[in-house]
């Protein structure tokens, strides 16, 4: 997968985090995934056809995700993953992947959107099929923790 | 003013909506698609919708819209950033145009510029 349809998705993702949430997010950095790189408890997945196929995803453990949701809504106090908390992280991997079409376009990749799934679940772990190498980006927020964008992309022939 | 505000996300239609509380607007219908949006346009004086939402996205809405009534104003809060895709919202009769991701506080800047 060529690094150039990486970048704008860690782009975005920082973006997003800061601007709805003002929560900073450090890129750390990109690996290749395996099935025992890392867990989350909390994913926000979209799917994406366009020149390429496939999926693009952000998870969170369930402290982050609860930190991004409260934030998003002006501070609200959540004490557990619930439908708004599914709902606001659905959203969250909507404008990742929406801010990142928009940059992507510009370089002639367009895509369309697939409406956002949750999957919820402690310490779970997302699988792509076979033939879809998924390159992750590790992401700290300081005091809180780790999360992580995951882009499952295959290129479609001409 | 009575507001209808589409989003198929509740995260979403809560951020928008306190945005209008905030501005002094309480009369506000909430759609989670454009087909529900498309039942509760009686009366409204404003529209608020998201692009992508099943059963019915945002643009089938405005354009179902327009065929009947071409002046209420329509703002399009969206993801879908692309030149392209603001061209065509905005010739299928969306009347403004607001990306996604913002803060509460941009938001209500922005809708306070576009109602008044």
């Amino acid at each position: 997968m060529d690094i150039k349809l990486i970048n704008p998705f860690i782009s975005s993702t920082i973006t997003v985090l800061q601007t709805t949430a003002q929560l900073d997010a450090e890129r750390g950095k990109l690996f290749m995934k395996t099935e025992d790189s890392h867990k989350s408890d909390i994913s926000g997945v979209i799917g994406v056809m366009g020149k390429f196929v496939g999926s693009i995803s952000i998870s969170f453990p369930k402290n982050i995700a609860l930190k991004v949701v409260s934030n998003m809504l002006g501070g609200m106090e959540i004490e557990g993953i619930d439908d708004s908390v599914k709902d606001a992280i659905g959203e969250v991997a909507n404008m990742v992947a929406g801010a990142a079409k928009t940059k992507l376009a510009g370089i002639g990749y367009s895509y369309t959107l697939s409406i956002p799934t949750v999957i919820c679940g402690d310490g779970h772990h997302l699988s792509f099929p076979k033939g879809i190498q998924s390159i992750v980006m590790p992401f700290n927020i300081k005091d809180m923790g780790d999360f992580y964008l995951e882009v499952a992309l295959k290129m479609l022939k001409e | 003013m009575k507001f209808l505000v589409a989003d198929d996300s509740s995260t979403m239609r809560r951020i928008i909506v306190n945005s209008l509380n905030a501005l002094g607007h309480t009369d506000i219908v909430e759609a989670e698609d454009g087909a529900e949006a498309l039942k509760n346009t009686t009366g409204v004086d404003f529209i608020l919708t998201d692009w992508n939402m099943p059963n019915m996205d945002g643009l089938t809405f405005v354009k179902a819209v327009r065929e009947k009534d071409k002046k209420t104003p329509i703002v399009m809060i969206t993801t879908e950033a692309a030149k392209d895709d603001v061209i065509t919202a905005i010739k299928n009769g969306v009347t403004n145009y607001i990306v996604k991701p913002f803060t509460m506080d941009t938001l209500k800047a922005k809708l306070e510029k576009i109602i008044k």
